[in-house]
């Protein structure tokens, strides 16, 4: 269940150009919060009145810290991310729904875009699987962020950039659609090289990272973002399509019914 | 020594005493389930749901919000369910809530309103708030809302239909709010609530498109608080009827701003949104207002601020 909390900020630290990440001691948020799940943040201004949704990046729950990533957007963002250590932000959480981490996992990937590697990042350090390959893509080498914290945690890392300053050059999605069909070939027959994928970044890369796990068999979840405002499910302002038991689309909520969904949901078979 | 009497929170408006003057403000507030995460829904004077139509609606293509300076445009297109399945999933937890329930109706055309008026006031809600100030549809709501004959005529052919009593919610986006407000007490309403959204619209320059999937939205939050404040002045001295105020209200003090201009209750929107306590804080800050003002009953405060 979700409560506001107001917490004190522990640590911030910008970690590329405009990209924060932000520990806050929320134990309430830190004991109960899982990965894909988020929180809404004041941002202390009766000017900027909505709360802003940012995903958990890690949540330790003994010493109580929860650890947020975000990019700086606009106003509401630059205030967060300008709060000095020691002051205190109104934080509701845990909000959303995660991904779907009830169970061991075989060999899974996890594919991240910019600053939607946060919740991947908390994904890798809690998932019970027994191969975790990561793939992190981003604008160029100034704006990645986190290798270090999946190297730690994943078996196998593969980084992309736009324009080739590091890693692999290209989109991080092409770099996974390679990887998907040569694991496929070298496997047994008709089996899918990984068990499951896990995915955020925006909304081109979700779609071509869904497209991949379509023709290779694997089932794929993904976070998605949207506007919002409320973030607890009553003004029905993050609206996303989503098919789920009708012949059509409808309108889900992002920060209630998601943010998490299977991608079937969000591109239906016959969609590519 | 004696207990000081204890203060009248209550107000009774249209024959339906709410327990105090707080309501939770129509779109604001889901159906209630979502806010009874954080509290108690009895604590409140009463909830005003989300739309209710006759057929489910989808609403409007995302984004269907964008923050402003103080304030939230918003063009969320009226999504609901229908009038079927709100009384079926819905309605039941609300009216086991413990609080006053005011169904919002929308619709494209009289029939419809008076369809959907009817049918829920047979189901057990308190008051139905007619919906003729929407700015976020093409059809119905604000082409209602607009026209004081057209205001009346709904108004009137409404509560032929609807056997509990009939609010009816003004738009802000008229140049003569009052003469609304006339229209909807010649047409017999029971009490008007006001104001709505006002009409507005962000750009993104970056894009160079507006931000709104809907290109136009509803203005809320403490930015339209005193365009609010304003008009419910002006209806107040007006209309015989009760008026309920909003627009803005954030606090106590907004809320108190809003009596004294003669609203005899307030609903609470935006602000909830932000901080799902807030009707309850402008509660608890009314209750202690009271006790350190010595004021011995809610109507006391009632339009303090009027000629």
């Amino acid at each position: 269940m979700a409560g506001i909390y107001a917490c004190e900020v522990k640590s911030r630290e910008e970690i590329a150009g405009g990209v924060f990440l932000m520990g806050l001691h929320c134990p309430e948020i830190a004991g109960s919060a899982s990965p894909g799940q988020f929180v809404g943040v004041g941002t202390g201004s009766a000017e900027s009145p909505l709360r802003r949704p940012f995903s958990v990046c890690s949540a330790d729950a003994p010493s109580g810290t929860l650890t947020i990533g975000f990019q700086v957007k606009g106003k509401g963002t630059g205030l967060i991310a300008a709060m000095p250590v020691g002051s205190r932000v109104s934080v509701m959480g845990p909000l959303g729904n995660g991904f779907d981490l009830g169970r061991r996992y075989g060999k899974v990937a996890v594919v991240g875009g910019g600053v939607g590697v946060f919740p991947l990042i908390f994904l890798l350090s809690v998932i019970c699987a027994d191969e975790r390959h990561a793939y992190m893509g981003f604008r160029d080498s100034g704006s990645a962020v986190m290798l270090e914290e999946a190297g730690i945690n994943s078996e196998s890392l593969h980084v992309s950039t736009e324009d080739g300053s590091l890693g692999s050059k290209g989109f991080v999605t092409a770099r996974f659609g390679e990887e998907l069909a040569r694991l496929g070939e070298l496997g047994p027959d008709g089996a899918p090289a990984y068990e499951a994928a896990f995915v955020c970044g925006p909304r081109p890369m979700i779609e071509a990272a869904a497209m991949a796990c379509r023709r290779g068999g694997v089932r794929c979840q993904a976070s998605v973002e949207e506007r919002m405002a409320c973030g607890f499910g009553a003004c029905l302002a993050c609206a996303c399509l989503v098919f789920r038991g009708g012949p059509g689309p409808t309108y889900k909520r992002v920060c209630a019914d998601g943010p998490v969904f299977d991608t079937d949901e969000l591109f239906p078979p016959g969609y590519d | 020594m004696a207990a000081a009497p204890k203060a009248v929170t209550s107000v009774t408006i249209a024959g339906i005493t709410f327990r105090n003057v707080v309501i939770a403000a129509s779109g604001t507030f889901g159906y209630g389930r979502e806010f009874a995460g954080f509290i108690d829904l009895s604590a409140l004077g009463g909830v005003c749901t989300k739309a209710v139509t006759l057929e489910p609606r989808e609403g409007n293509p995302p984004p269907r919000v964008a923050e402003t300076p103080s304030g939230i445009l918003n063009s969320i297109g009226l999504q609901n369910p229908g009038l079927e399945a709100f009384i079926r999933d819905e309605l039941p937890f609300l009216l086991r809530s413990g609080t006053k329930v005011i169904a919002n109706v929308a619709g494209r055309s009289a029939e419809e309103y008076a369809a959907v008026a009817g049918a829920l006031g047979g189901a057990g809600v308190d008051a139905v708030e007619l919906n003729v100030s929407c700015p976020n549809v093409s059809e119905g709501c604000m082409a209602f809302g607009t026209s004081p004959k057209a205001t009346e005529r709904l108004t009137r052919e409404v509560k032929e239909a609807c056997a509990v009593p009939v609010f009816v919610k003004l738009s802000p986006n008229v140049s003569d709010i009052a003469e609304m407000a006339l229209a909807a007490e010649a047409g017999g309403a029971d009490a008007i609530t006001m104001v709505n959204t006002l009409l507005g619209m962000a750009v993104d320059i970056k894009t160079g498109r507006p931000v709104l999937g809907n290109v136009t939205g509803g203005l809320s939050g403490p930015c339209i608080k005193p365009v609010a404040l304003r008009m419910v002045y002006e209806v107040c001295m007006k209309v015989g009827v009760p008026v309920i105020g909003m627009g803005g209200i954030a606090g106590y003090e907004d809320a108190l701003e809003f009596l004294m201009v003669g609203a005899r209750a307030v609903m609470v929107g935006t602000a909830g949104l932000c901080d799902p306590y807030a009707h309850i804080k402008c509660v608890e800050g009314l209750e202690r207002y009271m006790g350190s003002n010595g004021i011995g009953d809610v109507g006391e405060l009632v339009g303090l601020a009027l000629p």
